[in-house]
């Protein structure tokens, strides 16, 4: 009986392992996205947040959301401003959105 | 009496055995494929952030299509290309050769791409099929960051 546990709680892992590479891949598509866009775009104003679906081959396989906060590079203080940087912050989720069901990625990007 | 309890608990362990083996076996190849995947996806987002220009053509069809990168926005010349042929997707130098190898050993039973203003590659879809009929489907992106 345990083994047969051991073997289903592994098989388990295997089906989150597979959840996890394609939303890991989707926070990565997004960052990539978001990247080649124009820093004054909508989708990067600072404050703001976003939300889609993940669609792969036309169904939806997670959800995704994306915050732009303020970044204020220590170096420097507070001279040019308080926005050096841009912190944007995807979330991708799947199944019931648990902690276990969450990746989450960070990238700085220019303020201006 | 003993005979047919014994006969019962060896085809119980056997089925426990088999079954055991089925498992591991799928949760192997599933796992296998996996990494596959994220290492032809890895693979291809490493080129194309290297690269200036690309051009997404069917190779032979839409649902299996050929992605060429140049190296800097201008560029006549290929640096690389990853094309679909015989079920593998192979990484070329500029344009497919004989010689050239599978970037993975898994089989792609599709590979769908797109580019979005000159800036981006859409991985729009990238399937690996399993031997027990599940279907790893993986999409990403990735800028062209010499492209400007």
């Amino acid at each position: 009986m345990g083994l047969a546990y051991s073997f289903g709680n592994a098989r388990a892992l295997v089906n989150r392992y597979a959840a996890a590479r394609v939303a890991l891949a989707a926070a990565q598509r997004r960052l990539e996205m978001l990247a080649v866009l124009d820093p004054s775009a909508p989708e990067l104003q600072v404050g703001t947040t976003h939300a889609d679906d993940v669609v792969v081959d036309g169904t939806p396989v997670a959800h995704e959301s994306w915050s732009v906060a303020a970044y204020d590079d220590p170096a420097n203080g507070t001279a040019a401003g308080p926005t050096d940087l841009k912190l944007v912050t995807v979330t991708v989720s799947w199944g019931a959105s648990a902690p276990d069901q969450q990746v989450q990625l960070s990238r700085f990007f220019p303020a201006r | 009496m003993v005979l047919v309890v014994a006969t019962l608990v060896v085809g119980g362990l056997a089925a426990f055995y088999l079954g055991s083996q089925s498992t591991w076996l799928d949760g192997s190849t599933q796992a296998l494929t996996q990494r596959d995947a994220t290492l032809l996806v890895t693979t291809i987002v490493d080129s194309v952030r290297a690269a200036g220009r690309a051009v997404v053509s069917d190779d032979p069809d839409p649902e299996h299509q050929m992605l060429t990168l140049y190296a800097d926005a201008a560029g006549t010349t290929a640096c690389r290309c990853f094309y679909w042929h015989d079920s593998l997707v192979y990484m070329g130098a500029n344009g497919p050769a004989p010689g050239d190898q599978p970037v993975v050993v898994s089989k792609v039973s599709r590979f769908r791409l797109a580019t979005q203003d000159s800036t981006l590659v859409r991985l729009d879809l990238v399937e690996i099929p399993c031997p027990d009929g599940w279907r790893l489907r993986l999409s990403g992106a990735a800028a062209l960051y010499n492209s400007r």
